[in-house]
């Protein structure tokens, strides 16, 4: 039984070791929010993976903006705080890093065109291990809580669909 | 310098320590009391401000309409545009004379960023009814003071980014055809909820 026991454990290390060497990241349902046409600042909002071991996200860059920083959101006692993540996103394989409203984010500083529903832009998220990883990053309703998965949801209510 | 944010201090706390107790007074008690629940008097008031097109307004729009009012900026990507979204929601999900008789009112409070020309261009994203108010710092204050909503500029250096934030109250505020205060709604309300309580207000 101990035997059993130690050889298990010797295997998922080993396991656990090969993956950190040829560890991957996705980077899933990507989505962002349409802005006014003079927003200075806009948001992007994803899913990060690992299939093995971990890796931190720590920054990006975007044509669509001066500026990539990653925010999150702090809800105090009904107060909005946004605040920048000291020391990257750290991503963990078998549980998702959700960046969503109310959370965390990826901020579009000093935006050089306004973000048009239906559109897209890219984005490359510079990761500690992984380094750069580009996705393109779908533009829906102003206030999308989720990315698409049904035909538009993006806008509000009967009125979303006027920029299709 | 020093005694100013001293001052601005506890003028946050208390009415962070206020509004919390009035979500929690209006969450508990049932829609019939609450309506004449404690806090009414104490929220709403007088106001001074240009909407977005640049007409001046003051509380007596607030007159005959059932009005939603919501407190925030154009630069936070995420939390005012939920919000904001969710108002729309509601306003969709009445009925066309339901909806004659409601006003959404989006007050900036950072006035710096949020000019009239900026608010035009925000405002109609979430809903063609929706009316975005801004103003001199001095009368966005005053507003805000009112409604006991809270704001605080947060410069780039304090926040460590590239840009100044706003730290807010994400409150929606429901305000009867007098003016009157009715109640909020926290962050992230379903539409439903505050249709229903249109509906409460509307029918008296
Ligand atoms: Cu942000």
């Amino acid at each position: 039984m101990r035997t059993f026991a130690h050889r298990l454990f010797l295997s998922a290390a080993v396991l656990l070791l090969a993956g950190a060497a040829q560890a991957e990241i996705s980077v899933t349902s990507p989505f962002s929010r349409a802005s006014a046409p003079t927003a200075k600042a806009g948001a992007a909002f994803l899913t990060l993976s690992i299939d093995a071991g971990s890796d931190k996200l720590l920054g990006g860059s975007s044509p669509v903006a001066d500026k990539v920083e990653l925010h999150t959101h702090l809800m105090q006692d009904g107060i909005a705080k946004m605040r920048p993540v000291d020391g990257g996103i750290p991503v963990t394989a078998g549980t998702p890093t959700e960046l969503k409203p109310g959370g965390l984010h990826i901020m579009l500083i000093g935006l050089k065109a306004p973000l048009k529903q239906g559109e897209s832009f890219p984005l490359t998220l510079n990761f500690e291990k992984a380094g750069a990883v580009s996705v393109n990053v779908p533009v829906q309703g102003p206030g999308a809580k989720a990315p698409m998965a049904e035909h538009d949801h993006g806008g509000h209510g009967e009125h979303s669909g006027h920029q299709h | 310098m020093k005694r100013r944010t001293f001052w601005t201090g506890l003028a946050v706390l208390a009415t962070a320590a206020l509004l919390g107790t009035v979500v929690l007074v209006a969450d508990r008690l049932s829609p019939k009391k609450s309506e004449q629940g404690q806090g009414r008097a104490a929220i709403g008031g007088p106001f001074s401000l240009t909407d977005h097109t640049g007409q001046p307004v003051t509380q007596d729009i607030l007159k005959g309409k059932i009005s939603l009012v919501y407190f925030g900026y154009s630069f936070c990507p995420d939390i005012c545009p939920t919000d904001l979204q969710l108002i729309g929601q509601a306003l969709d999900q009445m009925t066309d004379e339901e909806r004659a008789e409601a006003q959404a009112l989006f007050i900036t409070i950072d006035p710096e960023r949020d000019t009239g020309p900026q608010l035009a261009g925000y405002v109609p994203l979430f809903h063609p009814q929706l009316r975005g108010l801004t103003g001199t710092p001095e009368q966005i204050d005053a507003a805000a003071k009112a409604y006991r909503a809270y704001y605080k500029k947060v410069s780039a250096e304090e926040a460590g980014t590239s840009d100044y934030l706003m730290d807010h109250s994400a409150f929606i505020y429901l305000m009867d055809r007098n003016g009157t205060f009715v109640r909020v709604f926290g962050h992230g309300v379903e539409p439903a909820e505050m249709l229903e309580w249109f509906r409460k207000v509307r029918v008296g």
